[in-house]
């Protein structure tokens, strides 16, 4: 078994089109929730998005490329473009062969298919763009990446809604750490602010009047975002062989299905993925610092994560810093659980904790320490990275400090 | 009659992967260099721009077939639409 690290990150987000810029913006708090401007989509609501502002495809394409690539999978090939070269990794010839690529997506090429639906639906138009399907297809990002960074291993998407992209890099986790493979490059996508699908959020009334409140009193539900998030994991011996920059290292996976509801979340089923994680992981719960958490800004979510982390870390709950990037970028979606993954190894790397930032006072029913509205600086060993998707689908990533 | 021949010129020389240089009506369709998804997006665009569908699909064998064949079926395809029922 190998063990595997992280030597790669790219971000593009609402708040910031680098690690950096996104990881900066996190800790200032600095969200940039507005009202939609892509397409139609603010014919849909009213309100509040976290939109990934001033992206200009032709700083990173030529106009023959943009025409044939879905915003969603720009926005993983300029995140997995700033991985790799993070990672200083030289993708060809038998390490190509080695290295996946396994790009987590809720939604797929939803621009594509909102545009062109609409002219075939309401236009009555006579046929489609012959590029459509292969656009919008949910694995289009998965194969754009590859195609893109020269990656000739095993290549797919992997879907379940929020958790996409924590599945995603989990699967790709353990398939380094078997041998299967030796690098991959793996995270998640989301570019669905759309017409239909903010019609679509719009009817499960679970939107924010006002904005992203996590576990806070008088939170009013969740902000729609988008935008991709991808790391390089990296097995610990080649890393060390080339003398890589390593940021931590990956040591836990754990998945559940609650099999109970498709919308209410159910504590159970969140807290055997939490525990699998630490199983998966060897790691006691005193051992964890942090928890990014799912943390949705909706009622039930954060009541039914706080009675999770009860349950899995017991009289440690108390201790552990516990803080929802969402609160700043949103919920991007199938995107989520790589920009939260991406903060997490950010917060063992600097030792700095991001806020949950629009928190208000305590909720009775949500009792651990959220780190509201100011950063933390405090030493991280080891955290945990939540996503509980709709449907019950539930994935939980564990990472550590790295020490030889 | 009008012919399709400049639109349809302009639409193969203008993409991206064509091979460059002038394009004559002898030239073979699948000798320009235009890749798979060039070629059914070309379709799409000769189908729009004269609203008309053409018989092409992916077992369409274009060997052999010239520019000129292509430009004598749009024509065709236009008038045949054009004529009273």
């Amino acid at each position: 078994m190998n063990r595997v690290v992280i030597t790669g990150l790219g971000v593009v987000s609402s708040v910031g089109q680098s690690t950096l810029d996104y990881w900066d913006s996190l800790i200032a708090g600095r969200s940039g929730f507005a009202k939609p401007t892509l397409g139609t989509a603010a014919q849909a609501t009213s309100k509040l998005v976290g939109e990934v502002k001033g992206f200009d495809p032709a700083a990173h394409f030529e106009p023959s490329q943009i025409l044939l690539i879905d915003r969603v999978s720009q926005f993983a090939i300029v995140a997995a473009r700033q991985a790799v070269a993070q990672s200083g990794l030289t993708l060809q010839d038998e390490l190509a062969e080695r290295t996946a690529a396994i790009i987590g997506t809720g939604s797929g090429g939803h621009t594509t298919v909102d545009e062109n639906f609409h002219r075939l639906y309401a236009q009555g138009a006579a046929r489609l763009h012959p590029l459509t399907i292969p656009k919008a297809m949910i694995s289009a990002a998965a194969s754009q990446v590859s195609l893109y960074c020269g990656i000739k291993g095993p290549a797919f998407a992997i879907s379940s809604a929020c958790a996409s992209a924590t599945h995603a890099i989990g699967v790709a986790f353990h398939m380094v750490r078997s041998g299967s493979v030796t690098c991959a490059v793996t995270g998640g996508t989301e570019a669905s602010i759309t017409f239909g699908a903010m019609k679509g959020w719009e009817a499960m009334r679970i939107m924010s009047p006002d904005t992203c409140r996590p576990f806070s009193k008088d939170r009013k539900g969740m902000v729609i975002g988008e935008g991709a998030a991808v790391v390089v994991l990296e097995a610990l011996e080649h890393a060390r062989a080339r003398g890589a920059d390593i940021l931590a290292e990956i040591v836990g996976f754990g998945m559940s299905a609650d099999a109970k509801d498709l919308t209410a979340p159910d504590p159970n089923g969140m807290a055997r993925a939490i525990t699998g994680t630490l199983a998966d992981a060897a790691l006691a719960p005193e051992q964890i610092d942090y928890i990014n958490a799912h943390g949705t800004g909706t009622v039930a979510n954060d009541t039914a994560e706080t009675a999770a982390l009860h349950r899995s870390f017991g009289a440690n709950a108390r201790h552990l810093a516990v803080s929802s990037t969402k609160s700043v970028v949103g919920h991007a979606l199938g995107a989520a659980g790589a920009l939260e993954f991406v903060a997490t190894v950010m917060a063992i790397r600097d030792g700095v904790v991001p806020p949950t930032m629009n928190y208000l006072g305590p909720d009775p029913d949500c009792n651990l320490d959220y780190v509201p509205n100011e950063a933390r600086r405090m030493p991280v060993r080891a955290a945990l990275s939540n996503s509980f998707a709709f449907g019950g689908l539930n994935a939980v990533l564990g990472a550590r400090q790295f020490g030889a | 009659m009008t012919t399709a021949a400049d639109d349809i010129i302009e639409m193969i020389t203008s993409r991206s992967s064509y091979n460059g240089g002038a394009l004559q009506l002898s030239d073979s369709l699948d000798k320009l260099g235009l890749d798979s998804m060039e070629v059914v997006s070309l379709t799409f665009d000769i189908e729009e721009k004269f609203n008309i569908e053409l018989p092409f699909n992916a077992n369409y064998d274009v060997t052999g077939k010239t520019v000129a064949d292509l430009i004598q079926m749009v024509d065709e395809l236009v008038a045949t639409k054009a004529k009273p029922a």
